[in-house]
């Protein structure tokens, strides 16, 4: 019984007022964040806003905005000055960074290791195959795959996104499974969907489909979104 | 020893003298001969009826598998397991038994259905859902919603929320065998639900949050009936905090069983409860305030210990700081639109579309075509019941999205629930998915 | 002996509705939840709205030992072989409530992934409407299978009736 108070019948109580807790090495994460822009943004990241409005495309391709070379976002300052090729850019005011492919793994291990992202919260992707308007970057090459990884660091309480072009062909990027191992399911649910192989993933195996399942439904190309009703009186053909 | 809770709304009451068993416990599931066991091969033992295959050789390890039609899984969970004797291995979710193709129909529907599909994924939380999706198009959109939809969003949120932990309660309670208190735990969500239904016209899957605003104003009296809500709910915690808390069969069962650290935590990708009941304070609402969360005076529960026990109590108390939060948006809802008068997005009212043909024009082409969103990406989050639920929305300038992606709290959460199990009993495993609160329709999608 | 001479307390009737009035008060669901509806189901279970009250408060675990199967939710391809499976393992005469729109036809997710309408895999004998049904509505949906279950015949399976349902033609039973 020595150590009861270890253990109080009421949980404790983070908030305002009181100190933050020990978590990570100086983590304010009781804190606020700075005040975001408008009211009702949840996830706007507590970083500086470039003067430049954020990027957005009309209906037809639509205005693009340029390529920061020097960053006021300092996560992506220090990520830009250590890989040159990657691109900054700023999207509805979250930081985004276009990553070479054979970069990818390799920025995802300074983010964790030089600059606090303790979570690498979700990997996805995306395909443009039948995109009406697609937002033309400059200085990135656009693909018909874009693998999207979103990372958040708790003691900083920032969020930064990191984007790479993939192309059909070669549908292959570098697995962050060994910085980040609650990926594992992500990153199959992204082979599974897209086709997309993450190398050195453990266990590249589908996960949602059944395993005899052919073909990767999210592509644009592959499942149909809409199968016809059918009705058991149905005169035509089935 | 005697431990007072510094909660007035729950009264004082005693911590009950466990921790003796803890040790024991804790003493068992680290016991050498389990660690040593891990690396032996494996043998599948296939039950067919008839003679049974002697278990023999000792060392030999079984894989056993449950779900994915299994009462205890939570829906449609299928966990393979490894098991030496009654000892726990290794713990594999197998996923997928109710892969719906969500994220496909996302892109089939207009922004206007998109909330329709988005709250079944989350279904017993589906208002977590429609906020996060809503957020998303309308920061997509520049939009900003009026401070009164801003207040409805949050107290239909937290009411979710409430239900959500609601329900938590009443499953977790079935799993570990404490099966009166389902009854307990569904008798108070139902009186949610009902006001719930009452506002929105479903008792689950509401559409009520919609790009825009909400889909409807409050009835009148409304805030009568969520205050007598609140009365009633803080009433039945009382009963859940008597019956459960220091019910000496429930504090075996739960404590010092599933436990994590907060770095196996942040490292699996787990947010929410399970990473709170770590010692690690981050709640979106307080990290990074989304609504008007800044606003409202609420706390952030967190424990030390990171086992179910903790997981268990932290959403009994989240409950109690839902129902403050309700209770100060009750007193501080702004009058004004329910919705933005944004034309462009909101249709116009019902009594011009009997009058005016353009009102019915566009009345029509909002509902069948929807609005054009330009081109962009996005992603929001939002803290639900389970943890950070985040949208990744494309658009590519036509009225339906590119690629609508949710990532789900339960779907990386579930990850966790394998090195909670490790080394622990069969029981124990049941007792962990339960506490991780993994909603399939949100893991599958 | 006619019935005259029988001593008093006896009732007489047939016993193909004695049968069936002891099945129809004790029809014990198989836990078959999947999705939304699951949780509407549990609702119906727990005590606002109580089963028990038509003898239905134990749902099983194991479908050896149910009677009903209530696909509470979307089917999906993965899933649609265990449930067949579940089915195959119930014993009859067995009964199938068909729960939400989802397992019904598919619902709002006519895609790749639903399998549009579980009758596709097993045959149903009620369908319950509703995305998801109340258990206002799952409650009118199990009175009705009760009435089904009154009214069915004992003698007759499944295969030879033309409308299907354990060995209960509705239909036939009420035109004879």
């Amino acid at each position: 019984m020595t150590d009861d108070s270890a253990r109080e019948s009421v949980p404790k109580r983070g908030g305002d007022g009181e100190a933050a807790p020990e978590v990570a090495a100086g983590a304010d994460t009781t804190g606020r964040a700075t005040e975001p822009e408008a009211p009702g943004d949840p996830a706007a990241a507590p970083v500086a806003h470039d003067v430049d409005a954020p990027a957005r495309a009309g209906g037809d391709g639509g205005t693009v905005e340029a390529a920061h070379p020097h960053p006021s976002d300092e996560v992506a300052a220090a990520v830009v000055e250590r890989f040159p090729e990657v691109l900054f850019f700023v999207s509805h005011m979250q930081p985004v960074l276009h990553v070479p492919r054979e970069q990818w793994h390799d920025v995802a291990a300074f983010l964790r290791d030089e600059q606090q992202f303790t979570q690498c919260v979700d990997v996805t992707a995306v395909d443009h195959l039948v995109d009406a308007a697609r937002l033309v970057l400059p200085g990135v090459d656009p693909e018909r795959f874009e693998v999207v990884a979103n990372f958040l660091s708790h003691p900083r309480n920032r969020r930064i996104r990191m984007v790479c072009q993939v192309p059909v062909d070669a549908p292959t990027v570098g697995s962050l499974v060994d910085l980040y191992p609650g990926l594992d399911f992500a990153e199959r649910e992204t082979f599974d969907m897209f086709g997309i192989t993450f190398d050195g993933h453990p266990d590249l195996t589908r996960i949602l489909m059944p395993d005899d399942w052919l073909g990767h439904p999210l592509r644009k190309d592959d499942a149909p979104a809409r199968v016809p009703v059918t009705f058991k009186e149905d005169p035509r053909p089935q | 020893m005697t431990t007072r809770s510094d909660d007035p709304a729950l009264g004082d009451f005693t911590d009950v003298q466990h921790f003796s068993h803890e040790e024991e416990r804790l003493q068992r599931q680290t016991d050498e001969g389990a660690q040593q066991l891990r690396p032996r091969r494996r043998r599948e033992v296939v039950i067919t009826g008839g003679e049974w295959p002697e278990a023999d050789s000792e060392g030999d390890t079984m894989i056993i598998n449950m779900g994915p039609q299994h009462p205890s899984t939570h829906g449609v969970l299928r966990l393979m397991m490894e098991l030496d004797g009654e000892t726990v291995l290794q713990v594999k979710p197998v996923i997928g038994y109710l892969h719906t193709g969500m994220e496909k129909t996302g892109e089939e529907l207009t922004y206007v259905q998109g909330p329709t599909n988005v709250t079944r994924m989350d279904y017993a939380s589906p208002l977590a859902n429609e906020l996060v999706y809503s957020l998303a198009v309308e920061r997509l959109l520049d939009l900003e919603v009026p401070p009164r939809a801003t207040w409805i969003r949050m107290m239909m949120v937290e009411l979710s929320r409430m239900a959500s932990h609601l329900l938590f309660q009443a499953t977790n309670g079935m799993d570990i065998g404490a099966l009166s208190m389902m009854i307990y735990g569904w008798r108070e969500r139902e009186e949610t639900l009902r006001f719930l239904e009452k506002v929105t016209g479903l008792r689950m899957n509401h559409n009520y949050i919609r790009p825009g605003g909400v889909a409807t104003d409050l009835h009148d009296g409304w805030d009568v009936d969520v205050l007598d809500l609140c009365d009633l709910v803080e009433e039945g915690l009382r009963d859940y905090d008597e019956l459960l808390t220091q019910n000496p069969i429930w504090v075996e069962r739960l404590v010092g069983v599933g436990v994590i650290t907060t770095e196996q935590a942040l490292a699996l990708g787990a947010s929410g409860p399970i990473l709170r009941s770590t010692g690690m304070p981050w709640d979106l609402r307080k990290a990074q305030p989304y609504l008007a969360y800044d606003e409202v005076d609420f706390d952030v529960i967190y424990t030390e210990n990171g086992d179910c026990f903790d997981r268990y109590r932290i959403r009994l108390y989240e409950i109690l700081e839902s129902i403050k939060i309700v209770r100060q948006c009750v007193d501080r809802m702004p009058l004004g639109d329910y919705r933005t008068q944004d034309r462009k997005v909101t249709p116009p009212p019902r009594a011009r579309i009997d009058e005016s043909m353009e009102a019915l024009i566009h009345h029509f082409k909002l509902f069948t075509e929807g609005f054009k969103v330009p081109a962009g990406e996005t992603y929001v989050a939002v803290e639900s019941p389970r943890g950070e639920i985040g949208c990744y929305l494309v658009a590519d300038g036509t009225g339906k999205p590119s690629r609508l992606h949710i990532r789900g709290p339960s779907f990386y959460n579930l990850q966790s629930a394998g090195p909670m199990a490790e080394g622990s009993m069969v029981a124990d495993a049941v007792a962990i998915v339960s506490s991780v609160d993994p909603i399939m329709g949100e893991v599958d999608r | 002996m006619g019935l005259d001479q029988v001593p008093h307390n006896f009732l007489t009737g047939r016993l193909e509705d004695l049968v069936n009035w002891a099945r129809k008060n004790s029809v014990w669901p198989a836990t078959f939840g999947l999705a939304c509806c699951a949780i509407e189901m549990m609702a119906t279970g727990a005590a606002h709205y109580d089963t028990a009250r038509f003898g239905m408060e134990i749902f099983r675990a194991s479908p050896r030992q149910a009677d009903l199967m209530i696909v509470a939710g979307r089917v999906s391809q993965k899933m649609a072989p265990v449930l067949r499976q579940v089915y195959d393992q119930m014993v009859e005469p067995k009964w199938v409530i068909s729960m939400g729109v989802c397992a019904s036809t598919g619902g709002m997710f006519n895609n790749y992934a639903i399998v549009q309408g579980v009758d596709q895999i097993v045959p149903v004998d009620i369908y319950v409407p509703g995305c998801p049904p109340g258990p206002e509505t799952l409650l009118h949906g199990i009175l009705q299978l009760h009435e089904k279950i009154q009214s069915g015949e004992l003698m007759r399976r499944r295969e030879e009736s033309a409308t299907g349902g354990a060995g209960i033609n509705l239909d036939e039973r009420v035109s004879a």
